[in-house]
């Protein structure tokens, strides 16, 4: 419980430090004098300054992937692991019609909603994924790309430098995202390899939730 | 199953609430309005939407002729031709009949038969389109597309709005397109392609992380959601809105609800119902489909359902004579199951039925043309019919007409149904505004800009 409490106290200390955008420009500019421009002799019309931008205006909206985009993107991030069922067919396939994918007969738009089948589908899917390139890489079976140069045998009490360096190369390769060494916004992703591999006594626990963590989160499946 | 707990999108909109965030960020003031007013309705009404794909011929069901005085050699003057001994009839029968007062189509099945009095068709109505998706969009929503591109919510949407608030899955959609474009997330449809799909979002993955670890997850995630930069996006929002309510169904474990292949007695008259084959293909099929949306509004998960009732009704070529009648008629004896179900539920311990507490609404996106082309085919046509059965509508009555030269769509008087030339030709939205009002929402939240069709109400 104690992660918790300080996960919840840490979660926006971790906000980025990122240049302000428009759409984050505090109201501090007084609007200038109405112009009283009149119509035909009837006198004044209103203001006729712009409305302010809403919250998603003035810089560029976050966009989901579309199922062909984000399938790829699991392989590429898992070090080439697909979310397949036993019988080897890509689940997306298996699910493309009710996850919105065109079939250019009823549908010719993808459905680019982050829904909630959207959701429920992803997660199997990160876990799926997460599980079986962790554990194979954990076993020996699968060329390190996840854990990096970080031995299995690594832990948060030993080797906690390794550990956040390689944290930053997978939030550079999920999120795209190069996080210099310090930045807070690595803290987060740290805090959740460290509180879950205390709560499962397992660095492999640790790696995976990490992973499905990232892969869950909206700066992985948004363009 | 009535969902009373506390459930993780009521404790997200309560949170969300406490931090100033408002759910219904963007809409207009009049919407919030009405969105807010959303409890006070109060009506314990449900809706099931039933969609007969790819254009109906309602010569053969809703909107039929008697082929004695539409002869092949008057069809130079009414320009109609029922055509129904060029029917590949395999027995069936292939003449229209009178149920009650109204004269019904030779594959009307057993909703004429068996629910004739209670059916309720709209007759004459114009699409104002000959293309596929207009037309659905069009139904869907009661307002006419920005060229393929759905303008508005769907009504379900709308429905699921103002009267689902309770509901775990307010809006369900099995294999019928559904819009939200101004409505709050919870009312988005849930729309799937089968019921075997149903029950995969509803059923725990394959691989799960030990509760810790997922809920360490959660609260990271939920913790970054809430950060300033999330709360400036609205997709982030609806992402996590969407998180929790997937989470939420999961944990609801209601998969049993609609696993139609188990092997128990409940099942087993599901099954026995609906026509349903114990297998996987049998959960995609449009009987599991209609099966499955009687559970969802009997079991309380859902306030309002749209169901795809049948396949293949696109018939321009031969595949008239074998298809369309057989096509419609497995959609009408689909609702008919539906209507029998209902029917036999008590609603709580009220002593009414829960058909007495749901409106039926079946409809498709147009018809075909009354003459037969050189395929032996029919072509798309805008005039349309509807039906509607239960909670709120007048049964054993047909209103408005089509016309019996060119069979085309006709203006009635709206509150009488009668045809009336200064009155107006009965489309989609005066259709939806009807449901609506019989509902108590009697003002135009959706801006349909129409009347209700009130010929239709009780």
């Amino acid at each position: 419980m104690r992660f918790l409490v300080v996960l919840l106290l840490a979660g926006c200390a971790s906000e980025p430090a990122e240049p302000i955008t428009p759409a984050e420009t505090p109201a501090a500019v007084e609007p200038g004098p109405v112009v009283d421009v009149g119509i035909e002799g009837h006198g004044p019309v209103g203001d006729y300054h712009p409305t302010r931008p809403g919250p998603d205006e003035g810089e560029r909206g976050l966009r989901r992937m579309d199922l062909d985009q984000l399938s790829a993107s699991i392989e590429r991030v898992t070090g080439g692991v697909a979310w397949l069922d036993p019988n080897g067919t890509d689940y997306f396939e298996t699910y493309a019609a009710t996850l919105g994918k065109p079939d250019f007969g009823q549908r010719t738009q993808e459905d680019l909603r982050p829904s909630a089948l959207f959701q429920k589908f992803l997660g199997d899917a990160a876990r799926a994924t997460c599980t079986e390139a962790v554990g194979g890489e954990f076993a020996g079976e699968r060329t390190p790309h996840l854990l990096g140069d970080v031995p299995p045998t690594a832990t948060w009490a030993t080797d906690r430098a390794l550990i956040e360096g390689n944290l930053r190369e997978l939030v550079l390769d999920f999120h795209g995202v190069d996080l210099p060494e310090g930045d807070g916004r690595l803290q987060p992703w740290a805090f959740l390899f460290e509180s879950t591999e205390h709560t499962s006594d397992s660095a492999l626990e640790a790696w995976t939730a990490v992973c499905v963590g990232l892969m869950t989160h909206p700066a992985f499946y948004t363009l | 199953m009535k969902n009373d707990d506390l459930t993780r999108r009521r404790f997200l909109a309560t949170a969300l609430g406490g931090l100033g965030v408002t759910a219904f960020g963007g809409l207009g003031a009049f919407q919030k309005l009405a969105m807010a007013g959303g409890p006070e309705y109060g009506s314990t009404r449900r809706f099931i939407f039933c969609y007969f794909p790819g254009g109906w011929d309602t010569l053969l069901g809703l909107d039929p002729r008697d082929p004695a005085i539409f002869t092949e050699e008057a069809k130079a003057t009414t320009l109609v031709q029922p055509a129904y001994d060029l029917l590949d009839d395999d027995g069936h029968t292939i003449d229209p009949a009178w149920f009650g007062d109204l004269y019904l189509g030779p594959y009307i099945g057993d909703l004429g038969a068996l629910h004739g009095d209670k059916l309720c068709v709209v007759r004459g109505m114009s699409m104002e389109t000959l293309t596929h998706e207009v037309g659905r969009r069009r139904f869907l929503t009661g307002k006419a597309p920005a060229g393929l591109t759905a303008r508005g919510s769907s009504t379900a949407t709308w429905l699921a709005s103002l009267l689902g608030q309770d509901e775990l899955i307010p809006n369900l959609s099995l294999r019928v397109e559904s819009y939200n474009v101004d409505q709050p997330n919870y009312a988005s449809g849930l729309t799937v392609d089968s019921v075997a799909d149903l029950l995969a979002a509803l059923q725990p993955g394959d691989v799960r992380l030990q509760d810790l670890s997922e809920r360490q997850i959660d609260l990271l995630l939920s913790e970054a959601a809430a950060c300033k930069k999330a709360q400036g996006s609205t997709l982030w929002q609806e992402a996590e809105d969407s998180r929790l309510a997937a989470l939420d169904l999961v944990e609801s474990n209601l998969g049993e609800a609609f696993d139609f292949r188990a092997n128990t007695p409940e099942m087993e008259a599901i099954r026995d119902q609906y026509g349903i084959a114990n297998s996987t293909a049998g959960l995609s099929t449009p009987e599991a489909s209609m099966a499955a949306a009687a559970v969802a509004i009997t079991q309380n998960l859902t306030r309002v359902a749209s169901v795809a009732a049948t396949t293949g009704l696109d018939t321009h070529f031969d595949n008239w004579t074998t298809d369309q009648g057989p096509g419609q008629e497995r959609g009408f004896n689909a609702v008919a199951r539906l209507v029998e179900d209902l029917s036999s539920r008590e609603f709580g311990t009220t002593g009414d039925s829960w058909m007495d507490h749901t409106t039926i609404i079946g409809f498709s996106e147009f018809s075909r043309t009354p003459l037969i082309n050189a395929n032996l085919g029919r072509d798309h046509a805008l005039t349309n019919a509807c039906f509607l059965l239960g909670a709120g509508v007048r049964g054993n009555v047909a209103v408005g007409a089509a016309s019996d030269v060119g069979y085309g769509p006709q203006a009635i008087d709206l509150d009488t149904g009668a045809l009336d030339p200064d009155g107006e030709v009965p489309r989609p939205e005066h259709i939806l505004r009807a449901l609506m009002h019989s509902a108590g929402i009697e003002e135009d939240v959706a801006d349909l800009r129409v009347e209700p069709l009130r010929a239709i109400l009780e």
